[in-house]
């Protein structure tokens, strides 16, 4: 290929690019026709749109100051209704210490509208920014666009000056609108070693060189994205965090190397976030303390010497001793002897705490790091994918998983916050291995109900429930939430507005057993009778109503939270005079691959129905490509429980 | 949209360290109660004008986690109203000193009210962690403030759940004209010791006990026992007042807080002027303005200082174009004032629960809202112009029918809001579905609606697509296997009529049981809510807002099949309102089926509660009546 056709081909392809590429993304190059567009081109429920989203993170230095990390942001934002307009404000949020804080600069920002076809542009004045501090070490910038109006496009840049260098924002590549165009830029020193973690569903591309920082005079890694096209995150129902879809990318600083400076490690691999946590003193430091409660500690380990009884007398002691201030966190904030002392303290003040507690009582027993729900999945290997600590006690081969701070948790029964995927258990010296935090077990709910049919219409009834494991976890501190009155108020509203007689309830407190509910209940209007005909569902309330799932398609995973099984067991005595005319088909449903299913039996006697339905599911969380077959699950469960028994008179 | 800023910080207090142990509570308080107020104490110094005190001690035991809202140790404070002590101290269920918290323990952060960019506001709090049940806190502090123009309310309660051993509440004044005004309310079953001495003013109750919460009960401020307090003469946020009744509020509002504030750009009145060219009639040219506000600006809200009373001008707004409840109305007041329309800003207290100004009682804490009230021949229109869709002179249920402040140049006067009458709030629904052989249905729904129906509904119309299509799947839940084909609107804003037709399907509508084939006639309007049952009604109910629905729906069944024995007509007249149905066999494979419920808005006795439920429960349960199909093969 001579020299002349490859300059024709690069014209030809710089001519193409820069006609499909029209746009000038230059702050202030707004264009008309960005103004003028009505809808997204192929998101036409998009109330909102970033048209341009920029996003460059560098390092500079200053004599005096220090090391600094620079962020500078610039987004252009179409708004294309009214539910948009919450995109045309923002709020930047800083944080500072005693000793430093991040600061906002060069704030500016114009709106663009259109009025009587010409294009106006409107300034962000100075007197719409304000600053709030929010609390102690949290400052908050906000700022509202002027002059917005359907079809409007806001433009604004700013700058984030930080002297917590070693700790880079994720850099988020989608949101609840979609990105049309969106470049970012991380230069990082050549001194510091980093990790980059991407996440989400979406394919991301970038382009790592090394070049010039001419500012600093050195050389920097710089890491290019340089994305078209994001499609919206849609919220979709039963997904418990949806920033663990979120694409984007994560850098963390793994070591810094600075020429006569010292070397720190922060994180590389998951076994180097373990040890770091390890060696801070907030928490390897924490679990070899024992002086301040062995005397009261060994007092009642004296009277046994078995393994797991030892195991429940620690527990039972740290969640009577101290009480969880609802503070997360994998590291001890006051410092477990002080908390031991007060009687209060966040997650790791516990749950720590019962780690050096159990392996006194020669229960071998590790920290486990946990990212609870709301923390989202830990995908990459860094400090701040995990916010929690559990504890693992080793009995035998296996681990048995303990959580102090929550009365009602108890061995492998964690509080729902903790279900998450994985957490990495720490063993001394801090290397680590990875263990499954959902749980194994099924949770029960066991009902056996004894119906008698009243000539109008109503029922009275027995009826006693079992729930086990995490389902008796979510009742007790349902339960012991406020008065019976107000729980028994609660329970006859949810239940369908039964009237409960002789509540009894057993186990409340004794966590090694079941909950065992048994009560005595009336219900109006409870069946039909149409044309001297009884018409019943012998579900009665505890039918499924209705189909939980009801979008036509699925992206994410559904999570259940822990696997489960309802069975309910109902006897109904067939009032004098009457006889079966009619009773449902047996039938039995499955999921694929065993992850659940649904059995429906009934028979009947001359004065008495027999129910028995069981329904299972056996995994905690489902990939997405399983929707069509739980939702189709589910609308025939709802529609066999909706089935009616047929008597007619004798 | 929020009008006023002042939060209400229902805070308790009282005096000598003594007794907290739990067993010292009479039984009766320890009823329904998740929490037991055991001295709950207010003494206010007003010492001049613009100086007052508040001190406030409040010891409270809790008696489990439910009980935990009523011992809050929060207090805001902002540039007028500073924290000038403050203290908590916990105590275990003897009585025993478990921590002490100090000013230095609290924390202080930004309130922040979920829908402000910007407040001045601030809090203090002390977060507890309890480690046992009951406990008891005493929570202590002193606030001093120049703003004598607003004094949150005395609830002898503080709300559900809660029941107080000893309330007290004084007043000390310097002189005669610092003479508070205090209006008791509820306190009938309340055993209320009042002393009145010059330059004193106390009240004290003991041992009242805790309120159940009840379903359709009017508002707990309605109910509870409370005091309201004024001054007559008064300052705020650097204003003074004399104010004696709304018509002085009125002429305040307008002199200090409005006048001047309606001036406009000339640029901007030419424009405006230009919108309206040729048009003469008044209530046009409203429209025409009120569609530009909506059009040209959005909802923002910035309180500082007096602006959580006082509107930004309509000049910045102008330049702006986004505003509180307050700037937009002053702001499209001002432009109707350029077009020669006259109208008043209205303050109001909004929400779905309908509440009063009082008409004896001028204060500036009645109030949250602000709506614009245009008079045109002998008739009020009422907009709200911090909505960018309501239809023009159509306010919803978030102002309608209630007693409002309207501020008019020469003085308030207390007027009430456009009320939405039960058959005004009126939705049609004619449809017609087809069952099929395979037992499925199909069909197709058209659904008009107005009035309080009308607001309901209309916002259907920027929904998406899917979020559309989950919506009717949610609103005909009682339908298994639905699947919403295809739908459209139609929003007449003129005649506030919204239009949906909805086509849709559904597998296994016909349900097989034996030999007997089910069918739920009433397919589309299905479900309606029945109140819980009370072993022991305590509270009068109210139904805010009455309706009226009429459904047609033509029902045709495969030729296969045969109808039984269709039911009755049935007719239910109560003074609740009136329910029919009616089955009328077009031939043999078509039936109509009519319904109609009206709904009567009203305020009715506890005695009426069980009738009304009766007839809740007879319309719900024939709602859901079924009628038997035979297949001819079959017999």
């Amino acid at each position: 290929m001579t020299a002349k056709t490859k300059l024709v081909q690069l014209l030809i392809v710089l001519f193409f690019f820069g006609s499909v590429h029209a746009q000038d993304y230059k702050f202030g190059k707004v264009s008309e026709e960005e103004v003028l567009e009505k809808q997204h081109p192929t998101d036409s429920s998009a109330s909102a749109a970033y048209l341009f989203k920029k996003r460059n993170s560098y390092y500079r230095y200053d004599k005096g100051v220090g090391l600094r990390l620079i962020t500078e942001v610039h987004n252009r934002i179409k708004i294309y209704s009214k539910d948009g307009f919450d995109y045309a404000s923002e709020a930047i949020n800083l944080y500072e210490t005693s000793g430093a804080d991040e600061r906002v600069s060069g704030l500016k920002g114009y709106t663009y509208t259109m009025d009587d076809g010409e294009m106006v542009e409107t300034k962000l004045d100075k007197e719409s920014i304000f600053d709030t501090q929010v609390s102690k070490n949290h400052k908050q910038v906000k700022f509202t666009m002027p002059n917005v109006k359907e079809g409007s496009v806001v433009e604004y840049q700013y700058k984030i000056t930080s002297p917590f260098v070693q700790s880079i924002d994720e850099f988020v590549f989608q949101h609840a609108i979609p990105v049309k165009k969106l470049v970012a830029k991380m230069r990082i020193l050549e001194y510091f070693k980093f990790n980059q973690r991407t996440k989400g569903f979406l394919i991301i591309d970038s382009n790592t060189n090394v070049v010039t920082d001419h500012s600093l005079g050195i050389n920097v890694t710089e890491v290019a994205f340089d994305m078209a096209d994001i499609p919206a995150l849609k919220e979709e129902r039963f997904v418990t965090n949806m920033d663990n879809y979120r694409s984007g990318v994560k850098f963390e600083i793994v070591s810094l190397e600075i020429p006569g400076s010292l070397y720190e490690v922060y994180a590389k691999t998951w076994d180097d976030v373990v040890r770091t946590i390890y060696e801070s003193s907030s928490f390897g430091e924490e679990l070899k303390r024992t002086n301040y409660f062995e005397e009261e500690l060994d007092a009642l380990l004296a009277t046994t010497s078995d393994e797991v009884a030892r195991m429940f007398i620690v527990l039972n002691f740290v969640k009577q001793k101290v009480k969880w201030n609802t503070y997360l966190g994998f590291g001890s904030d006051e410092g477990t002897r002080k908390a031991y002392k007060e009687g209060t303290g966040n997650s790791a003040d516990i749950n720590l705490m019962l780690v050096s507690m159990l392996n006194h009582a020669n229960v071998k027993a590790y920290p486990v790091l946990v990212s609870t729900r709301d923390n989202g999945i830990p995908i990459f290997p860094t400090l701040e994918g995990f916010n929690y600590v559990v504890a693992a006690a080793k009995v035998g081969e296996t681990y048995q998983l303990l959580d102090a701070t929550n009365a009602f948790s108890t061995v492998n029964v964690l509080p729902t916050r903790a279900l998450n995927w994985f957490g990495r258990i720490v063993s001394e010296g801090g290397t680590s291995e990875v263990i499954d935090l959902m749980p194994k077990h099924k949770s029960m709910d066991a009902v056996m109900m004894s119906v008698s049919l009243n000539e109008d219409g109503s029922i009275e009834a027995k009826l006693r429930q079992q729930y086990t494991n995490n389902n008796a976890f979510v009742f007790r501190n349902q339960y012991n939430k406020g008065t019976e009155e107000a729980f028994l108020d609660e329970l006859e509203k949810e239940q369908g507005d039964i009237e409960i007689n002789d509540y009894k309830l057993d186990n409340n407190l004794d966590l090694g057993k079941p909950i065992v509910q048994t009560y005595d209940f009336y219900k109006e209007d409870a069946f039909e009778a149409i044309a001297g005909k009884i018409y019943v569902s012998p579900l009665f309330h505890l039918a499924v109503q209705e189909n939980p799932f009801k979008s036509e398609s699925r992206e994410y995973p559904i999570d259940y939270g822990f696997p489960w099984e309802d069975k309910h067991i109902v006897t109904i005595q067939i009032p004098q005079g009457y006889k079966v005319e009619h009773l449902p088909e047996p039938i039995s449903l499955a999921l694929p691959e065993g992850l659940g299913k649904f059995t429906y039996n009934i028979s009947a006697t001359n004065n008495q129905i027999s129910l028995r339905v069981e329904m299972e599911v056996n995994a905690s969380i489902f990939p997405p490509h399983y929707y069509q077959n739980l939702k189709e699950l589910y609308r025939q469960v709802v529609e066999k429980e909706a089935e009616k028994v047929v008597l007619v008179k004798a | 949209m929020r009008f006023l800023t002042f939060l209400l910080f229902l805070v308790a207090q009282f005096s000598i360290s003594q007794n907290y142990s739990v067993a010292e509570i009479p039984k009766e308080m320890l009823e329904n109660a998740d929490a037991v107020g055991r001295l709950d104490r207010m003494d206010i110094h007003i010492e001049s004008i613009d100086k007052m005190t508040y001190s406030v001690k409040q010891v409270v035991t809790v008696l489990n986690k439910s009980g935990s809202e009523y011992a809050a140790t929060r207090v805001m404070y902002d540039d007028e109203r500073k924290i000038k002590k403050i203290e908590a101290t916990f105590f275990d269920a003897f009585g025993n000193e478990l921590e002490v918290a100090k000013r230095r323990d609290f924390k202080d952060v930004a309130a922040v009210d979920g829908f402000s960019l910007y407040l001045d506001n601030r809090v203090l709090y002390y977060k507890y962690v309890p480690t046992q049940y009951p406990y008891t806190v005493e929570f202590t502090y002193e606030i001093e403030t120049s703003d004598t123009g607003f004094f949150p309310p005395w609830y002898f309660l503080s709300g559900y759940g809660i029941s107080v051993q000893q309330s007290e509440y004084s007043i000390v004044y310097p002189s005669i004209e610092f003479k508070p005004i205090v209006k008791e309310k509820n306190l009938e079953n309340v055993q209320v010791e009042k002393t009145d001495i010059a330059g004193s003013l106390q009240y004290s109750a003991t041992n009242i006990p805790a309120m159940e919460a009840e379903s359709l009960s009017p508002s707990f401020s309605l109910l509870a026992p409370s005091l309201s307090i004024r001054l007559p003469k008064f300052h705020y946020k650097g204003y003074q007042a004399v104010v004696n009744d709304w018509h002085e509020m009125g002429i305040w509002i307008q002199e200090e807080l409005l006048a001047g504030r309606d001036v406009l750009e000339e640029n901007t009145v030419k424009e405006i002027q230009q919108l309206v060219k040729g048009i003469d009639n008044d209530l046009e040219k409203a429209k025409i303005i009120y569609n530009y506000v909506q059009d040209n600006t959005r909802y923002i809200s910035v309180q500082i200082g007096i602006g959580g009373i006082q509107p930004i001008s309509a000049i910045e707004v102008d330049k702006v174009k986004y505003g509180d409840c307050k700037g937009l109305t002053n702001y499209t007041k001002a432009l109707l004032k350029a077009v020669g329309v006259e109208s008043f800003y209205a303050v109001v207290e909004s929400g779905s629960a309908k509440i009063d100004f009082e008409e004896d009682f001028a204060d500036l804490v009645q109030g949250d809202h602000v709506i614009l009230a245009i008079p045109y021949q002998g008739q009020y229109y009422w907009v709200d112009c911090t909505s960018q869709i309501l239809p023009f002179g159509f306010i919803g249920d978030f102002t309608d029918g209630r007693k409002v402040l309207v501020v008019k140049p020469d003085g308030g006067e207390i007027m009430t809001t456009t009320s939405y009458l039960n058959q005004q709030n009126k939705q049609s629904i004619k449809a017609r579905y087809r069952v099929l052989e395979n037992l499925s249905m199909k069909g197709e729904v058209t659904l008009k609606t107005t009035g309080i129906q009308y607001d309901g509904r209309f916002s259907l119309e920027k929904g998406s697509r899917e979020d559309n299509t989950e919506y009717y799947k949610n609103f005909w839940d009682n339908i298994n296997g639905l699947d919403i084909l295809d739908f459209k609107f139609d929003n007449d804003k003129e005649n506030v009529v919204f239009t949906e037709n909805v086509k849709l399907s559904a597998l296994n509508y016909l349900s097989k049981n034996g030999n007997d084939y089910l069918l739920t006639l009433n397919a589309f309007n299905n479900g309606l809510y029945v109140p819980p049952r009370y072993r022991d009604r305590k509270m009068p109910f109210v139904v805010q807002r009455g309706f009226l629905d009429e459904d047609e729906t033509i029902i045709e069944i495969p030729d296969n099949f045969h109808f039984t024995a269709l039911p009755e007509k049935m007719v239910q007249e109560t003074i609740f309102g009136a329910y029919k149905t009616e089955v009328i066999k077009k031939s043999e494979k078509q039936l109509l089926f009519k319904r109609s419920l009206q709904l009567n808005a009203g305020e009715y006795p506890k005695e009426s509660y069980q009738d009304f439920r009766a007839f809740m429960r007879a319309i719900a349960k024939n709602d859901n009546q079924k009628i038997i199909l035979k297949n001819d093969s079959q017999n």
